[in-house]
């Protein structure tokens, strides 16, 4: 992702609904103010925001909280979790405004706060981090292949779930660094070298990474072509 | 097609996985963030307003530190507040009159202006 790229907001799922946040946004811009907080990027929301604007952090609130959930929850194993590493990312984001580089890009930062936060917690709980011991980079030694189970049965699981849930959990099972990875381009948009700057991995390790997670995220989706 | 990683199957995977994950954190958790993030700034402008706030504060202090002794003495003077302490006119007129210069006049002209030839009107 570029550092300079702009991103148009668009209501995410469900939010309108909810409707506080944008609600709180309407009501403290106008229409022409609106357009133009929008039209911000997110490393010049993270400026105003760090100059005392509170609606461009809202903004970027509003771009990333989504993405950014999405992220710990394939990334955890209980939601609670990720709740709790997502609030864990955002108020480190909060607290650590002034020590943001703004020729960096927002999303690389924001997404290596969250891998080190992710990795602090479940090193803590004793679990595997994503850089730990089962986290392995080996296609040969990871997980069984959840697309040896879609192949091994097509009618279930064209009966039981669709090509997107199936999709969705062979992500879930793929070794930690892979999903990691995916989730990082998927979610976050970035690219090879804002993966590797954000996991602290090489340009190479992250490219292996996304290679295996493709191979693997093929085999599932071949039944379905 | 995705350059990075030169196959396109990636891409797909993406753009299904986009359209299939709908996950997103509840409210409550978005009105506790913007809680934070608004506090944290209120209190960031405090704390930037502090410095300027106390420079204010010890200016008027200053001010008032040297305007108070000042203003106790003036308004204390008898002289000024028309009422004088016992034996204060005697001292005072005895003091004046000791300060006066009683030596003798130096020249004639000194002499003719402070004793001037009497003339009769």
């Amino acid at each position: 992702m570029s550092g300079t790229a702009t991103y148009l907001w668009a209501p995410p799922q469900g939010f309108a609904m909810e409707g506080l946040p944008l609600r709180w946004l309407n009501e403290a811009l106008g229409d022409k103010e609106q357009a133009a907080a929008i039209a911000l990027s997110d490393e010049a929301c993270m400026q105003r925001y760090r100059r005392g604007d509170d609606q461009a952090f809202r903004l970027l609130y509003q771009r990333y909280r989504e993405k950014l959930h999405r992220y710990v929850l394939r990334l955890s194993t209980r939601e609670s979790e990720a709740e709790e590493v997502f609030q864990e990312v955002w108020i480190a984001v909060i607290r650590s405004r002034d020590s943001y580089d703004s020729s960096a890009s927002f999303a690389t930062w924001l997404f290596s706060i969250a891998h080190r936060r992710a990795a602090d917690r479940w090193r803590a709980l004793s679990r595997h981090a994503p850089d730990g011991l089962n986290a392995t980079d080996d296609l040969d030694d990871a997980l069984p292949l959840s697309a040896n189970d879609a192949i091994a049965t097509p009618e279930r699981e064209w009966q039981s779930q669709s090509l997107g849930e199936a999709l969705l959990d062979a992500i879930g099972k793929l070794p930690l660094p892979q999903r990691e990875a995916f989730l990082m381009k998927a979610e976050g948009e970035l690219s090879l070298d804002d993966i590797a700057l954000a996991t602290g991995a090489n340009r190479e390790t992250v490219k292996s990474r996304l290679r295996y997670a493709q191979k693997r995220l093929r085999e599932v989706m071949l039944p379905w072509r | 097609m995705n350059q990075d990683t030169d196959d396109t199957s990636l891409d797909e995977a993406i753009a299904l996985y986009r359209r299939h994950a709908s996950e997103a954190p509840e409210a409550m958790v978005d009105a506790r963030i913007l809680r934070i993030a608004l506090n944290s700034n209120r209190q960031q402008r405090a704390m930037r307003q502090l410095p300027w706030l106390v420079a204010a504060a010890a200016s008027v202090m200053i001010w008032l530190g040297m305007a108070q002794p000042f203003a106790t003495q003036h308004a204390t003077s008898p002289r000024h507040t028309g009422t004088h302490p016992p034996g204060y006119l005697e001292g005072s007129s005895r003091a004046y009159l000791l300060g006066m210069d009683v030596n003798p006049p130096t020249s004639d002209v000194a002499a003719y202006l402070l004793h001037p030839p009497y003339t009769s009107p």
